[in-house]
C-alpha cells in the first residue's frame, strides 16, 4: 500500500483520538467525598516508624499512626496517646506513662502499654539498627506493671527525652513481634502500615501515589476529610500546574512562586514560620575568624533587612538568635548587629586588620581572601553569598562563592574543616536544646564544624539537659543566646518561612513552626 | 551466522565486566559516603556509622566489594538498594516496562514523523519544504526537554484542558487504554522530539545517497513513474541503514528519559537513575549500569543482524 497513505491514516486516527479525549473528559462527575490531593516530592522510603528517619517517610507515618504525647500550637507537651502528662520521679530518673483506655490499632486489635515496651524495646536493640536509637540512649528499662501504664527507667536524667516521646510513633507488637531484626526495612510489612492515628494506609504505588482514608474510630478528635491521597511528583514546577488544574488542591509552594501562585483564582496561601535559619557560618581555626571581633564585624556589614525582602522575596524575617521568635525561649534582649559599616571597619581595624594598598586587608602578611561556600540547590543560599560577596567588599574582605553540590561540599569541605565561610541553613529540633551545633566536644557538637569553643556556652546544655521546670529551662536557653550573640560564631541572617497553597473549599490547619501536625483537623466545604 | 552472534555474546561478557569495573570506580571515586544517608548525622554516634558500615558491608575494602557484588550477580542477586531496603531486582523490573512504554511511544511518534519528512527533505533536496523541515529538526534538537514539556502541560493540560498534567494513569484499580494513552502521548512527544531530528536527518542522508546510485538512474531511464522509483526502489534501500540507527538507539528506551519522566511524574528506570545518584545508592548505580551496559551491547548486535538480514550484500562468518 502507498507509505503516503499509511501514514495520512495514522495521523488522521490521532486527531480522532484527540477529538475523542475533550469528550471523555466532559463527563466526569464529582464524588461528594472529602479528599484532599498533596502533590509532594518524593516517595516515603519506609512506612515502619523505627526505621524511619525522612521527611517524607514520617509525614506519611504521622497521618496514620500517634505518639504518647504531642505539642500544643505554641509548642508546648501535651498528653496525645497518652491520657495525662507523665509524672517525673524527684530524680528525674523515672518517667511513668497512663495510658488512654480508648485506642485500638487500624486491624481492631487493643493497644496497649505491651505495644509501647514493644516499641522502645525494639529502638534500642543493636541488632534493628533504628535511627532512631540515638534519640532513646537514656533509656535503661521499660515496665509495663499493667496494660495501661508504661515506666521509663533511665539511666540518667533527661528531661529532653520527653520530647522524644512526643517524636517516636508507636509499633503493633502483635504485628512485629515474630519477625527478624535485622531485615525489617525490607520486610514488606514496612511498605504496609498499621497504625492508631487519625488516617488509615490503604496503598502505595511506587513514584505514584500513596492513598490514606479516614480512621471512624481514631480515639483524639473526629476526623473531617474522608480520603487523603499523596500524589508524588518531583519536578515542582509540574506541581504547581497540578494545583492551578485542580488536580491536587494541596502544594507546598517556594519562596520564588508564593508571589505569583497568591495571585491565582481561587487559591489561597499560607505561610508560617519554619523552624529554620540562614547563617554565615565561621571556621575559627583559620587566622581570619578565630577573633570574635571580626565575625562581629561581618555582622554589622550585612543587611539582614536588605537580605530578607530581596533575597527572600519578603518571605524571611531578620535573625539575631539561634531560635525563630514563635519558640518560647526566643530571647530578644541580645546584641544585635545593625547594618553599620564604619562599626564594621572599626572592628576590623582593632583586631590588627588593615587595608593593604591593593584595597584588601592584611594582617601578618596574609591577606583577607576567603571562599564562601553552600550547596547547589537552594537558589536563596546561592543568591545570597553572591550578595555577601559585594557586602563585604567595601570592607576590604575579598569573598569567592563557591556552589558546590551538597555531598562534595559536606565532605570534602566543611565535614573536614577545609573551609572559610559557609552559607547554610539549620533546621532546629523543637526541644530547644542546641548542643548538636555549639558544643565544643566534636561527638556532642556535631554541627559545630567551626569549633567555636566556650566552655560556659557547653555547661548550660549539660544543665538544661536535666531541667524539667520549663521556665528554668527557658532561662537557660536564654543566656545561651545572649552569649552566641556576643560571640557570633555564626551569624544569624534570617528565619525562614514555608508556605503552602490550598484550594479555597480546604480548611486547613496550619500553625508557625509546628505546620500541619493537626491533620486530623482538615476540612474541605 | 548463528556462530557470529554466538561469538559476540561470547566478547560481550568480558566486555560488560570491564564496564561494571570502570563504572564502579567512578561511583567509589565521587565523593559521598552512602552511610550518611542512613544515618541522621546530629544523633549518629561513631558506634552506629561502624555497625552499619559492617551490616552493608562498607568497611571492606573497594576491590573486595566488587568481587562480592559480582560474585551475587552470578546468583542471579543484584543486592538490596541502600536508600529503599528493597532488591534492586524488583525496583527494575516495577520500573522497566514504564520507561519501555514510553520509549516505544516516542520512538513510533518520533519515526512516524521523520520518515516522510525525511523523504520530501530528500526529493525536493534545498527547497522550501526541506529548509522548514532541517529548521524543525535543530529546534528539536536544541529544545531543552524540561522547558518544552512544561510548555506542552502549560497548553493542553492547563488551558486547553484535553490532557492530564503528568502520571502515568489515573485509574488504579483497572487497566484503562484511553487513560494510559491520554497520560503518555505528551511525555511521548518530549522524548521523541530529539529522536525525530536524528531519524530525519539520517533518512534525508541515506535517502540522498540512494538516489544517486545508477541503479536509481536505470529505473527511471527505463520510464518508470517516478512516485515507483521513490518508494520502490529507493526507499527500500535508504531504510536498511535506518534499520541500524534503531539497534544504536534501543539503549534509549532503556536509557530512562530522567528529565521527562521528572518533569511528567512518570514512574521510569530515568528517575530511579537521579535519585541513586544524589543518594549514593551504589547497588542500584550498578544495576542500572549494568542493565544500560547489556543493552548498548545487545543494540550493536541487533543492529549489525538486522542489517545482514536486510541486507543480502552482508555476510558475517
Amino acid at each position: 500500500m502507498n507509505k503516503y497513505k499509511v501514514w495520512i491514516s495514522f495521523v488522521l486516527i490521532l486527531v480522532m483520538l484527540a477529538a475523542t479525549f475533550t469528550l471523555v473528559n466532559a463527563g466526569t462527575a464529582k464524588a461528594p467525598e472529602k479528599i484532599l490531593t498533596e502533590a509532594t516530592f518524593s516517595d516515603p522510603r519506609t512506612l515502619n516508624p523505627i526505621m524511619m528517619e525522612d521527611t517524607a517517610s514520617s509525614d506519611i507515618i504521622k497521618r496514620c499512626n500517634a505518639a504518647l504525647l504531642k505539642y500544643d500550637k505554641n509548642i508546648n507537651l501535651v498528653p496525645y496517646a497518652a491520657e495525662s502528662m507523665p509524672t517525673v520521679s524527684k530524680d528525674g530518673k523515672t518517667i511513668t506513662f497512663k495510658l488512654r483506655k480508648d485506642i485500638k490499632w487500624h486491624d481492631g486489635v487493643e493497644f496497649t502499654s505491651a505495644d509501647v515496651k514493644f516499641t522502645y524495646d525494639m529502638i534500642l536493640d543493636p541488632d534493628v539498627m533504628s535511627p532512631r536509637y540515638g534519640d532513646f540512649l537514656s533509656i535503661d528499662k521499660i515496665e509495663t506493671p499493667d496494660k495501661y501504664t508504661v515506666v521509663f527507667k533511665l539511666k540518667k536524667a533527661d528531661s529532653i527525652i520527653l520530647h522524644e516521646f512526643q517524636n517516636e510513633y508507636l509499633i503493633p507488637k502483635h504485628i512485629w513481634e515474630k519477625e527478624d531484626k535485622k531485615t525489617l526495612k525490607a520486610n514488606p510489612k514496612s511498605r504496609n502500615l498499621i497504625g492508631i492515628g487519625p488516617f488509615k494506609f490503604v496503598e502505595w504505588k511506587t513514584a505514584e501515589r500513596v492513598v490514606l482514608v479516614k480512621n471512624p474510630d481514631f480515639f483524639y478528635e473526629d476526623v473531617k476529610l474522608d480520603k487523603y491521597i499523596i500524589s508524588i511528583t518531583p519536578s515542582t514546577a509540574t506541581a504547581l500546574i497540578k494545583l492551578e488544574k485542580g488536580e491536587a488542591n494541596y502544594v507546598q509552594v517556594p519562596e520564588a512562586e508564593v508571589a505569583r501562585i497568591k495571585k491565582l483564582p481561587g487559591i489561597k496561601v499560607i505561610t508560617v514560620q519554619a523552624p529554620v535559619f540562614d547563617y554565615i557560618g565561621y571556621n575559627t581555626k583559620t587566622p581570619f575568624f578565630s577573633d570574635k571581633r571580626v565575625r562581629q564585624a561581618i555582622a554589622h556589614a550585612v543587611n539582614k533587612n536588605a537580605f530578607a525582602k530581596g533575597i527572600y522575596k519578603g518571605l524571611a524575617t531578620p535573625a539575631e538568635t539561634s531560635y525563630p521568635p514563635a519558640f518560647s525561649m526566643h530571647e530578644k534582649n541580645v546584641r544585635t548587629y545593625n547594618y553599620d559599616l564604619n562599626m564594621a571597619k572599626k572592628l576590623l581595624d582593632e583586631a590588627g586588620w588593615k587595608v593593604g594598598k591593593d584595597g584588601i586587608r592584611e594582617k601578618d602578611g596574609v591577606k583577607f581572601k576567603v571562599s564562601c561556600v553552600t550547596n547547589k540547590g537552594n537558589v536563596m543560599r546561592e543568591k545570597a553569598i553572591v550578595l555577601l560577596q559585594s557586602a563585604l567588599k567595601p570592607l576590604g574582605i575579598a569573598v569567592e562563592p563557591r556552589i558546590l553540590e551538597w555531598n562534595t561540599m559536606w565532605e570534602k569541605y566543611v565535614d573536614i574543616g577545609k573551609y572559610e565561610m559557609v552559607y547554610g541553613g539549620m533546621t532546629l529540633s523543637l526541644h530547644g536544646n542546641q548542643d548538636g551545633l555549639w558544643h565544643s566536644d566534636p561527638m556532642i557538637g556535631y554541627f559545630n564544624k567551626g569549633r567555636y569553643a566556650n566552655p560556659k556556652l557547653d555547661e548550660i546544655w549539660d544543665l538544661a539537659r536535666v531541667e524539667f521546670d520549663v521556665k528554668k529551662q527557658n532561662k537557660l536557653y536564654s543566656d545561651a543566646q545572649k552569649m552566641l550573640a556576643d560571640d557570633q560564631p555564626w551569624t544569624f541572617t534570617v528565619y525562614r518561612t514555608t508556605s503552602f497553597a490550598v484550594k479555597n473549599n480546604v480548611y486547613p490547619t496550619v500553625y508557625d513552626i509546628l505546620e500541619d501536625c493537626d491533620f486530623y483537623k482538615w476540612d474541605i466545604k | 551466522m548463528l556462530k557470529y552472534i554466538v561469538k559476540r555474546i561470547l566478547n560481550a561478557i568480558p566486555l560488560l565486566i570491564l564496564i561494571t569495573l570502570i563504572g564502579y570506580s567512578i561511583i567509589n571515586a565521587a565523593p559521598g559516603d552512602p552511610v550518611n544517608m542512613f544515618i541522621n548525622p546530629e544523633k549518629a554516634t561513631k558506634i552506629d556509622v561502624e555497625r552499619i558500615r559492617e551490616a552493608y558491608g562498607l568497611n571492606k575494602p573497594v576491590y573486595v566489594r566488587y568481587f562480592l557484588w559480582l560474585g551475587n550477580l552470578l546468583k542471579g542477586n543484584l543486592g538490596d538498594s541502600y536508600f529503599h531496603s528493597r532488591p534492586v531486582l524488583d525496583m527494575l523490573k516495577e520500573a522497566i516496562p514504564n520507561t519501555l512504554i514510553l520509549g516505544i511511544a516516542s520512538t513510533i511518534l518520533a519515526v512516524a514523523v521523520a520518515i516522510p519528512a525525511g523523504i520530501i527533505s530528500a526529493i525536493k533536496r534545498n527547497s522550501f519544504w526541506d529548509y522548514v523541515f532541517s529548521t524543525i529538526s535543530f529546534i528539536g534538537v536544541s529544545l531543552p526537554s524540561f522547558w518544552f514539556g512544561l510548555m506542552l502541560i502549560l497548553m493542553f493540560s492547563l488551558k486547553l484542558g484535553w490532557l492530564p498534567t503528568s502520571g502515568m494513569r489515573e485509574n488504579f484499580e483497572q487497566f484503562v487504554f484511553m487513560d494510559r494513552l491520554k497520560h503518555l502521548i505528551l511525555p511521548a512527544i518530549v522524548l521523541g522530539m530529539g529522536n525525530m531530528a536524528q531519524y530525519m536527518r539520517f533518512m534525508r542522508g541515506a535517502m540522498l545517497e540512494v538516489i544517486r546510485q545508477d541503479y536509481v538512474r536505470t529505473a527511471r531511464s527505463k520510464g518508470l513513474s517516478e512516485r515507483i522509483v521513490i518508494f520502490k526502489h529507493t526507499l527500500r534501500n535508504a531504510l536498511l541503514p535506518m534499520v541500524t540507527l534503531f539497534g544504536f538507539l534501543l539503549p534509549v528506551l532503556f536509557g530512562g528519559a530522567a528529565i521527562t519522566e521528572t518533569i511528567f511524574s512518570w514512574p521510569g528506570i530515568g528517575r530511579i537513575m537521579i535519585e541513586a545518584s544524589f543518594t549514593r545508592d551504589y547497588p542500584v548505580m550498578m544495576g542500572d549500569m549494568l542493565m544500560i551496559g547489556s543493552l548498548v551491547i545487545l543494540g550493536n548486535l541487533l543492529a549489525d543482524v538486522l542489517y545482514a538480514v536486510a541486507d543480502p550484500r552482508i555476510k558475517y562468518d
